[in-house]
């Protein structure tokens, strides 16, 4: 009788608690959730998986992997970086893979500098090798599979790297697909990443250079004709042998202003010390805002106006009865008797050519950095006289000085693409520059108005792809990052909407290398900047130091013991049992 | 006992050694026959009589000689020398034998019984011995089989069989090296040297190169199937059919390349690529080494010693002393030309030295005159092709008040001419008189040669006058300025007027026309006549320098001067890189299809031959050349093989094509921030 009353009031009770179904709240440390995100491409997978497996051992009960979607932190593992897996808010810890097994890889490829047709390029490789201490790789330029160049190195250290250049004069203007390929050895691992695509491209531009010469002197007229023996370059010459009388060869403009120099790439200033405040300021701003070079090519001290655009304290004379040997680069040699020194040169100067002082090297023919463009000065006031030497070091120094600065000349418009060669689908960066001289002026006195520019993809089938040029924080500079089309070759055109307009070819092709070189800086600045670590796949410790440190997670739990069907099993199971022991009392 | 047979045994062994002795003195006269007689031969062939006549004739008279030597000497081989040999071999005998043989002969010296006993002793001497010990014939055997070797080497030589067979072994080697196993081509080519050079034909068959000396003929032989033509370069040989083949002929004066190709275009991949060079045969250089300079005499009372070394790259055929006398004054000169024995002494055909002692004197020489010499030498070749002048060198003898040391320099800076136009006077004169009666093309030859000294007089006066006269008309009616007497020189007007003569003259020698370049000259001669009628005129006396007149100074119009457009130079080009350049972006485009086989033959042939065209006679671009025809002829070849033979022969096109190139630093390609921050790094 008692049990039957008693498991009715239990029956009673749990029913009325399910009609009230009460509950409560309780916190609860959880792991720490961290997805783990191998980088494309997986150069070794199951070094992935080790790492993986690794971290799980190691942190069992602290961090689960890949659980869902509320992650706490992001572990990269791989050698590049990936900008489109940056979360905000979410640590990246970055484990940069190292492989140790006998291997010989091309980590990337310097895009070579234009230049013209028939000149020399050099396209730098850097090249790792792992476990093949004493052996030799051979490394080749080649296009169209013919071999253009090779050189030779032996590996000294594991790992070692080497800077491979090969020195390559295309024999035609115009883009040209070419492949670095380090010979496969026998012991090495794969010989897939023995190879990698860049792009060649010849000039058939012609560098256009001013010589101006206020007076008639012998400095600027043998450069001139240096550089006019040269059908690389394109030379007008201004000259004023006396008032109200020029001497003019080609287009030289008249009068010598900031605008009727920016046709040129370079300005010759001989005679610098008779230039006129006006066209001091043209030179500045021709270097400035247009990015040319202007040379100055004194023959006597140094003085006047120009001197403005010198950053030199003062300048040294020295004479010589024979002639000193300048030292201009591995091959080139300049003489000259009389010299000018410039003193205590500004910082960011750079040294073109350089006398023997006392052991140390001293700057005679200068450049400094001007704005966009550059200011050169030769201190050696007759090196013409020695032109006639036999390997031609006045011509040879001066035409090769000449032409790399007209080369980075900007133009109006410039264009690049990186990287040029990819594999369909692959991310490619468009960057177009516009020069400062295609500015406009704003509505507002200290500003300037930057012409939209438009970018596109013309296949060569015709087929158009728009791209979407996106201003940068540089006035004047726009980028859009685009995913390679199908293979084939493209010519990436962006205009402006003045009709300003330039081009670069983009070959798009599936057997493209990718580049496999480790971007330590990126992972380890990505690592900073959201808070994560960087390390390697020898060295898990910082990252599991990480993880354990990140702030664990308090999950709160609001239990409903109603609503859970292990009540509703009491609430039958007491039902149950006073209706059985009813019955075998014999009640109804 | 005394028997009969005793005389009979010694008779013998006499008859034997008699015979031996016979058949040693045949040997040796057969020998010294041959010898000489092979000499003989040797020398006859060299001359240029035939082998076999040369051999024939010295063999019958070596027989002769040798038959008639032995009859004469018949003596020498009785048995009485039989018996002084035997006595000389056993002393011991003391004349037994001799006296045995004497009795023999002279039965009735003696009496019987002392002729047996004689015979019986003189048996009993000689019992043991044999004729072959007493008369050995090993020393003339030697000396007939020394006799014979010399003749044959001799004859050997002579017919020159080493070369034969050195050619025919090369002909086998390169046949071998060279033969075309795609094509049943098979070229033969000879090669004929110049007649004066003494030099045998070159045989050569499928040659890759051929080099030849200038005036060489070709003979080309193309035996095939098929039909082929021959290019030398762009001109097309004419084919004629011979020996089962074609052939052609070509006189070799330039460098250049044999194309030989199948008329059939499908067939176009054997066309076969010959570089040909051809050297040329360079005039005889000539060397004055004593004195090797212009002197200046005091008197004329000594001799001037001359030594001349000349050499020739295939040999000297003459060399003479030339000199030229000058005497007189102002234009009023009188020349005599003549020439000097020259002592030659010939060190080899190629090397001669020469030697002479002038004497001043017998030249009839005088105080003032000068003498001017230069030595001439040929070499083999007819006509002046191969005549070459030694530099012309003075013998000044001091005038009065001239002050010289003997033997003493004259300056180097001197002008060394002692032509006048008096002199190009007297030539077109000479030429005038016989141009009648020479060729026109030697009138041609000797008219543009005065033509040539006409210049360089002019040119002397033009210098005189301080610098070129751009345009003499001009000059010439400016001339009032001299009568206005702004000039000091007063000889200006006359001197200029003398030039523009002397352009007269040079344009009828260049036109080949003496009767309107005689009166100019002779004009000019009247003009400077009038300009130095008072002092003597040599051309090679100093230029006096003209000097600034200060006077014209600051007297021109401003106003009329004016800028000027200056005309742009025109751009250098390396043709060779530039070919180079083009020949590399050619193959560098093909290079897929010539990987995989699939590149025209024909194609790979053009690029052969524009690499061969760029200069037939640098190996470097033989080298090329002949790499790209590996690359054609591998079409069985797998692509990794076709792949390096194209590489090889890329390698030394992609280095034409860069030589000289220059190539802007990469480190300021990166742009001035870049250079900046290196160069920061760089100092640090």
């Amino acid at each position: 009788m008692r049990v039957t009353a008693a498991l009715r009031t239990v029956a009673i009770a749990l029913a009325l608690t399910g009609v009230f179904d009460p509950s409560w709240t309780l916190e609860r440390q959880v792991p720490v959730s961290v997805q783990l995100h191998v980088v494309e491409p997986a150069d070794e997978p199951g070094v992935a998986a080790n790492v993986e497996r690794q971290l799980a051992e190691a942190l069992a009960g602290e961090v689960v992997f890949n659980a869902d979607a509320d992650r706490s932190a992001v572990v990269w593992i791989g050698n590049r970086v990936e900008h489109a897996s940056i979360l905000e808010d979410v640590p990246i810890s970055t484990v940069r893979l190292e492989s140790t097994a006998p291997n010989v890889r091309i980590l990337c490829v310097s895009e070579p500098a234009v230049v013209p047709a028939g000149w020399k390029t050099t396209v730098t490789a850097v090249i790792e090798a792992r476990g093949l201490v004493g052996s030799s790789t051979h490394v080749t330029l080649e296009q169209n599979g013919a071999e253009l160049a090779r050189v030779e190195h032996r590996w000294t250290r594991d790992p070692d790297r080497f800077d491979a250049e090969l020195q390559y004069a295309p024999p035609s203007g115009g883009v040209a697909r070419a492949r670095i390929r380090a010979q496969a050895l026998p012991l090495e691992v794969t010989p897939d990443d023995n190879w990698m695509d860049v792009q060649l491209h010849a000039t058939t531009r012609r560098l256009k250079v001013l010589a101006y010469e206020p007076r008639p002197t012998w400095a600027t007229t043998f450069l001139r004709r240096a550089l006019e023996r040269d059908p690389a370059f394109d030379v007008s010459a201004l000259v004023r042998p006396s008032r109200g009388l020029e001497v003019r060869t080609g287009s030289a403009p008249t009068p010598i202003t900031a605008d009727t120099l920016e046709p040129f790439d370079v300005v010759l200033a001989g005679a610098p010390e008779e230039l006129s405040r006006a066209e001091v300021d043209a030179l500045r701003l021709f270097a400035r805002r247009r990015g040319g070079t202007v040379v100055f090519l004194p023959d006597c001290r140094p003085s006047g106006r120009y001197l403005e655009l010198v950053p030199a304290q003062s300048f040294e004379e020295r004479l010589s009865d024979t002639g000193v040997a300048l030292r201009a680069g591995v091959r080139t040699e300049l003489r000259a008797s009389e010299l000018a020194m410039p003193v205590q040169p500004s910082p960011g100067f750079q040294i073109l050519a350089a006398a023997n002082d006392g052991g140390s090297a001293r700057g005679i023919v200068v450049s400094w950095p001007l704005g966009a463009g550059r200011i050169v000065f030769s201190g050696a006031l007759d090196a013409w006289r020695f032109r006639g030497a036999s390997d031609d070091g006045f011509g040879r120094f001066w035409r090769s000085e000449i032409a790399a600065a007209a080369l980075i000349a900007p133009q109006k418009l410039g264009v690049s693409v990186v990287p040029a060669v990819v594999r369909p689908g692959d991310d490619v960066r468009i960057h177009a520059r516009l020069r400062q001289t295609e500015f406009g002026t704003g509505s507002e006195p200290d500003a300037v108005a930057i012409p939209m520019l438009s970018a596109r993809l013309v296949g060569s089938d015709g087929a158009v792809h728009p791209a979407r040029l996106w201003p940068q924080a540089e006035p004047g500079t726009f980028e859009v990052h685009v995913r390679a089309p199908s293979a084939g070759r493209y010519d990436v055109q962006v205009k402006a909407l003045d009709g300003t307009s330039a081009d670069r070819v983009l070959s798009v092709s599936p057997d493209a290398s990718v580049a496999r070189a480790p971007d330590d800086e990126g992972l380890r600045l990505v690592a900073s900047a959201t808070g994560g670590v960087s390390t390697t796949v020898r060295d898990l410790e910082p990252l599991e130091r990480h993880l354990r440190a990140l702030p664990k997670r308090k999950r709160s739990y609001t239990h409903w013991p109603a609503r859970s069907p292990w009540f509703m099993l009491a609430f039958v199971m007491t039902l149950g049992a006073e209706w059985v022991v009813r019955r075998r009392a014999g009640w109804r | 006992v005394l028997r009969p047979d005793h005389g009979t045994a010694l008779a013998g062994l006499l008859a034997g050694v008699a015979s031996r002795v016979r058949l040693a003195a045949t040997l040796r006269a057969a020998a010294a026959a041959i010898s000489a007689s092979a000499v003989v031969a040797a020398v006859l062939i060299r001359v240029g009589i035939s082998p076999a006549m040369a051999v024939t004739v010295t063999s019958v008279a070596a027989a002769a000689g040798t038959a008639l030597w032995l009859r004469r000497r018949r003596w020498s081989w009785s048995t009485r020398v039989a018996a002084m040999a035997i006595e000389q071999r056993r002393p011991d005998s003391r004349n037994l034998v001799i006296t045995a043989e004497e009795l023999s002969r002279y039965a009735d010296r003696a009496r019987p019984r002392m002729q047996m006993r004689v015979a019986r002793d003189a048996a009993a001497l000689t019992r043991d011995m044999r004729a072959a010990d007493i008369v050995p014939l090993r020393s003339p055997a030697m000396a007939m089989i020394g006799a014979l070797t010399l003749a044959l080497a001799l004859v050997v030589l002579a017919i020159g069989l080493p070369q034969c067979a050195t050619n025919a072994l090369s002909e086998a080697i390169q046949g071998r090296s060279a033969v075309d196993s795609t094509t049943d081509l098979t070229i033969r080519a000879t090669v004929s040297p110049p007649a004066y050079t003494g030099a045998p034909p070159q045989n050569f068959v499928n040659p890759e190169r051929i080099d030849a000396v200038e005036g060489s003929q070709l003979r080309f032989e193309v035996h095939s199937t098929g039909a082929w033509r021959v290019r030398f370069g762009s001109q097309p040989l004419a084919l004629s059919a011979a020996h089962g083949g074609a052939v052609a002929m070509h006189a070799l004066l330039t460098s250049g390349y044999l194309a030989i190709e199948p008329l059939d275009p499908n067939a176009s991949a054997h066309r076969r690529l010959i570089p040909v060079a051809v050297t040329p045969d360079h005039l005889p250089t000539l060397r004055v080494a004593t004195p090797g300079k212009d002197v200046l005499l005091p008197d004329v009372r000594s001799a001037v010693g001359i030594a001349v070394r000349a050499t020739d790259d295939f040999g000297l055929r003459s060399i003479e002393l030339r000199y030229t006398t000058a005497s007189g004054t102002g234009e009023q000169f009188e020349f005599k030309e003549g020439t000097i024995p020259l002592e030659v002494d010939r060190e080899s055909p190629r090397s001669w030295k020469a030697r002479a002692d002038v004497a001043l004197a017998k030249l009839g020489l005088e105080p003032g005159d000068a003498l001017v010499y230069r030595v001439t030498a040929r070499d083999a070749r007819p006509g002046d092709l191969g005549l070459a002048i030694s530099d012309t060198f003075f013998i000044e003898i001091a005038g009065p008040g001239q002050v010289a040391l003997a033997g003493f320099d004259l300056p180097p800076d001197r002008e060394r001419y002692a032509l006048s136009q008096q002199m190009i006077v007297l030539k077109i004169d000479r030429l005038r008189a016989k141009e009648r009666t020479i060729a026109r093309t030697t009138l041609e030859e000797e008219a543009q040669a005065i033509a040539a000294e006409q210049r360089t007089v002019r040119a002397n006066f033009v210098f005189l006058m301080g610098g070129h006269v751009e345009d003499e008309e001009i000059e010439a009616e400016q001339s009032h300025e001299i009568q206005e007497g702004r000039l000091e020189n007063t000889a200006r007007k006359d001197i200029v007027q003398a030039i523009q003569h002397m352009s007269r003259s040079e344009l009828g020698l260049a036109a080949f026309n003496t009767g309107a370049a005689l009166p100019a000259a002779r004009a000019a001669v009247e003009a400077l006549q009038r300009a130095f009628g008072k002092n003597r005129y040599i051309l090679r006396t100093l230029p006096v320098r003209s000097r600034i007149d200060p006077s014209r100074r600051l007297t021109g119009d401003i106003s009329a001067a004016s800028g000027w457009p200056r005309e742009q130079r025109p751009a250098e080009s390396d043709s060779r890189a530039l070919a180079a350049r083009r020949l590399l972006a050619g193959l560098l485009e093909l290079a897929p299809a010539i990987i995989s086989g699939a590149a025209p033959p024909s194609a790979l042939t053009a690029f052969a031959e524009d690499a061969l065209a760029v200069d037939p006679t640098a190996e470097e671009w033989q080298r090329i050349s002949k790499r790209l025809i590996q690359v054609r002829d591998a079409i069985g070849a797998s692509p990794s093989t076709r792949s390096a033979l194209l590489n090889d022969a890329l390698a030394p096109l992609a280095s034409a094509a860069q030589a000289g190139s220059l190539s802007p630093s990469p480190d300021r390609l990166r742009g001035a921030l870049f250079s900046a921050w290196a160069e920061a790094r760089r100092q640090q």
